[in-house]
């Protein structure tokens, strides 16, 4: 079995819900599948840009609201954001099952602006040390992927054969093992307890 | 009794995988079916839906073994046509299958333990996909 030494968790998709699903949430009260194609498309590469601070949080709600032409205002929208943003079912009981030996990171797509209140609400602050925690928009990343893989391994000290990401984006994740880290496809924490489990990291 | 529904799929193409399996079964705990079989059908002829681990490094296999078996760059007839040039999609969609069937015994699907209902788009643009759920039984 191989020795895991770092375990990286996605902010959104793992840990609470992907940025584009939550604003679909609060601009709609839908899911994002009930809103035409071309908009759900438009506000998830606008994330991309969001990921890597190529736009801040307000400007991604100005850009948001002007593209779905919503009544809100750009203010509303983020302060929404933070406030309701929620946790995965289940998802820290899974985290909290892991033994301590596996150090956690957190890997935050949220920019850190709207990541502060978030974690202090959902308490996440106790369940990953604040110098693990990497915020995607201030890394100075050119892009996403591959290269979030590196920065992260190279943040933790640990050969990248020896981590694992935690991941809901599937190609995101098929890209972590292309670039030889180990993955999970994050579906639920059921899930992904079951594959801690395999991977025998349980007590 | 059979009960259809068709549900929409976002995903980016190019060998996307959507795990549907959850839908499914909310479909089929829906319909109060409790003996019977779904039937889950893929709309496209750029796709497929198989069962199988939704993990990332099969995934990444299964893309490597069909670009060694139908790559993406390679010179398909399809493309003479000027319309798209998606010739490896539709080699790759006929080897799969666009449909699975998955028996449901005491409302439940019989799935195994790691065995996953997957749908794979390979087209080389988003677009929505659709996708078939029926439910037989009573």
């Amino acid at each position: 079995m191989q020795a895991i030494k770092a375990i990286f968790f996605w902010m959104g998709g793992v840990i609470i819900q992907p940025i584009p699903e939550l604003v679909v949430k609060e601009l709609y009260d839908q899911p994002i599948e009930y809103i035409a194609f071309q908009n759900r498309l438009y506000l998830r590469e606008l994330a991309q840009e969001l990921y890597i601070g190529q736009i801040d949080g307000r400007a991604y709600c100005l850009m948001t609201v002007q593209q779905c032409q919503s009544a809100l205002e750009a203010e509303d929208l983020e302060t929404r954001i933070i406030q309701r943003a929620a946790l995965q079912p289940l998802i820290l009981e899974t985290v909290d099952s892991l033994p301590t030996a596996y150090p956690r990171w957190l890997i935050s797509d949220y920019p850190p602006e709207w990541f502060r209140p978030i974690a202090e609400r959902l308490d996440l602050f106790s369940r990953f040390q604040e110098e693990r925690i990497v915020f995607t928009s201030t890394c100075g990343l050119p892009r996403l992927v591959p290269d979030i893989f590196y920065h992260v391994v190279h943040q933790s000290n640990q050969s990248v054969k020896d981590c694992v990401i935690i991941d809901s984006v599937t190609p995101r994740a098929i890209q972590a093992v292309r670039h030889g880290l180990s993955s999970t496809i994050f579906v639920d924490a059921k899930r992904l307890k079951r594959d801690f489990s395999l991977r025998k990291m349980l007590a | 009794m059979f009960y259809t529904k068709q549900i929409f799929l976002d995903t980016a193409g190019n060998f996307s995988v959507v795990n549907v399996t959850d839908q499914v079964r909310d479909f089929v705990t829906s319909t109060g079916v409790k003996h019977g079989q779904v039937l889950v059908f893929y709309k496209h002829t750029t796709g497929a839906v198989i069962i199988g681990e939704h993990e990332a490094g099969i995934i990444a296999d299964l893309q490597d073994m069909f670009e060694r078996i139908a790559p993406v760059l390679y010179d398909y007839k399809h493309h003479l046509k000027g319309v798209d040039f998606n010739g490896h999609a539709h080699m790759r969609s006929a080897l799969m299958t666009i449909n699975v069937t998955i028996p449901i015994l005491e409302g439940e699907l019989l799935l195994g333990n790691h065995q996953e209902i997957l749908v794979i788009d390979d087209q080389t643009e988003p677009a929505p996909r659709h996708l078939v759920i029926q439910v037989t039984g009573e």
